[in-house]
């Protein structure tokens, strides 16, 4: 892999273990505890459970850094983060930030940071509101403003082989809202994906990769009103996309060919919120919304998708303190993006599209339950980002 | 001693004898959060007491503790607020916020009556207190052998060089 730009020196402070320690829930007791681990006692505890079961519940970097303990352990480590693969896990691309140059977030496993990776460039930079929104490291955008607008191209990057597929011309092409999402096979490399774009007057059209050809069908969304800044997510056999403004849910049934309408978490009152991604893990349907205690935000949860009733159930909560101290600012935006048991949040400060600015982020476990804040890694002066095609 | 997991009257008690001849009587609810004590109990009934012989009073009590205020969370009530998981991870915290001696023997006591929520909150306590150690005092305390070879070591050694600066 070649060695790219060097992270600028001020972009490396990551206060990750500080923060991380000061927030635990179990901090009060660790000093004390740590003298008190008795070595006679604890020595046997592998006679009973295996020690995989505490070790996979450390924190990233603990995670990463007790990977030497012994081969059972340094086997999960790159089993589960994918140590070995070309983009580590978790990692993430990161929508709506300088929309012409989106970029992947990663950890850096050698250096213990966060970094930048530039995605290959496009010719044509995206433009908001362009439709563009990413997927198990696939990144969907079209070209919306190229003239005429029958030739709108759509583009798919994969990013983990860099390579970009430009999808062939649309049967129909749609005037004014489409419902786009996207479903993955991750099961295979490179992935393959289905795009499918549902549209208010034409129907449903479905572009498979594997065929590289367009289908369709006459099912429409019922939802009249353009969607913005949308995640999509493929659960039990439906794909469902959410756009964060207006914050709406439209679900498309892959086997019935149906669209159907799904309540967000309620929010009250409207929030400033941005980013309610959706997510999913261990079969389970997540997304993220505002906490409001019937005064103001408080807090950032993650909501659960209840199957049987079909409404939201807080899962896991920020705690206030981290909240109150980086995320509360009413100036900033909200972005949240999933990759796996791992959420980041964000707190951007929206200036332009172009300038968009992550101020603070925070990587949250959904099987640790725990909650990791970080500095974005980025030069806040230039406007620019430095980034690094170093991993 | 006596756990009200749950106010239902219609519900069948459980009796279980601890290892140091203590009888506890819970709600079958409650008693069913353990998938020991559960098939246990559509084995034999809940008429006979059941024998639990390697977990002793105190660590019984406080696994029964878990169990009622679990069972209780699952149950709704009109007059009663539902119990939020701010409330419930709240509880959880300061469950595990006990001496590791005490932790030890919980972790334990839930593998044997497989409580899977249980030991996962166990485990994460345990994760949280071995997180700031290295990975020679991890190797000491949890006597685990170091199979790596030298090579092997000096490969990981290198990927995570920015540790030891």
């Amino acid at each position: 892999m070649s060695k790219g730009l060097q992270n600028p020196p001020h972009a490396a402070a990551i206060d990750t273990m500080a923060l991380n320690k000061s927030l635990n829930k179990f901090k009060g007791k660790e000093r004390q505890n740590d003298c008190a681990m008795d070595v006679d006692l604890w020595g046997d505890l592998q006679k009973y459970i295996p020690l995989e079961m505490v070790y996979e519940k450390l924190p990233l970097q603990s995670f990463f850094l007790l990977r030497e303990v012994c081969k059972s352990w340094n086997s999960i480590a790159c089993e589960r983060r994918g140590f070995k693969d070309l983009i580590p896990r978790p990692y993430f691309v990161l929508m709506p930030f300088s929309w012409s140059k989106p970029k992947l977030l990663a950890y850096n496993i050698s250096r213990g940071e966060w970094i930048w990776k530039r995605i290959v460039e496009r010719k044509t930079p995206l433009k908001p509101p362009v439709l563009a929104f990413s997927l198990h490291g696939m990144l969907y955008s079209s070209d919306r403003y190229r003239f005429p607008a029958r030739e709108l191209q759509l583009y798919v990057m994969d990013t983990h082989v860099s390579k970009e597929y430009l999808l062939p011309t649309l049967p129909a092409l749609e005037q004014e809202v489409s419902w786009d999402g996207m479903v993955v096979d991750t099961t295979v490399t490179p992935h393959t994906f289905k795009i499918i774009r549902g549209d208010v007057d034409f129907g449903t059209q479905i572009y498979d990769s594997t065929t590289d050809s367009w289908s369709s069908n006459l099912a429409k969304p019922s939802c009249r009103r353009p969607p913005h800044l949308t995640t999509c997510v493929d659960f039990n056999n439906s794909l469902y996309i959410r756009s964060v403004a207006p914050d709406i849910i439209t679900v498309y049934d892959l086997q019935k060919a149906v669209w159907s309408r799904l309540n967000p978490p309620e929010q009250l009152p409207d929030a400033r919120t941005y980013g309610g991604s959706l997510g999913t893990w261990q079969g389970r349907l997540f997304t993220v919304t505002e906490h409001h205690d019937g005064v103001s935000f408080d807090s950032i949860s993650v909501c659960e998708l209840q199957t049987s009733s079909l409404e939201w159930r807080e899962y896991l909560r920020m705690p206030s303190n981290l909240y109150n101290r980086w995320f509360s600012c009413e100036d900033d935006k909200i972005w949240s993006s999933f990759c796996g048991e791992y959420v980041l949040m964000i707190a951007w400060l929206h200036r332009s599209c172009e300038f968009d600015q992550p101020k603070h982020m925070c990587l949250c476990s959904l099987a640790t339950r725990t909650w990791e804040m970080f500095d974005a890694p980025h030069d806040i002066v230039g406007g620019r980002v430095e980034v690094s095609d170093d991993f | 001693m006596h756990f009200q997991g749950s106010p239902n009257m219609a519900e069948k008690r459980v009796k279980l004898i601890s290892s140091d001849n203590d009888e506890f009587e819970v709600d079958e609810a409650v008693a069913f959060e353990s998938e020991t004590l559960r098939n246990m109990i559509q084995d034999t009934g809940t008429n006979v007491p059941i024998s639990i012989p390697n977990v002793s009073s105190d660590i019984l009590a406080k696994v029964l503790e878990y169990c009622s205020y679990h069972a209780e969370t699952m149950e709704t009530h009109d007059d009663k607020p539902p119990i939020t998981d701010a409330q419930i991870r709240e509880w959880d915290a300061d469950f595990v916020d006990v001496h590791p001696a005490t932790l030890y023997s919980l972790i334990l006591a839930a593998n044997y009556l497989n409580i899977k929520n249980l030991l996962d909150l166990i485990c994460q306590a345990v994760a949280n207190n071995i997180r700031g150690k290295t990975a020679v005092e991890i190797r000491k305390i949890l006597h685990i052998q170091d199979d790596f070879t030298y090579e092997e070591e000096m490969e990981i050694r290198r990927e995570t060089k920015w540790a030891f600066d």
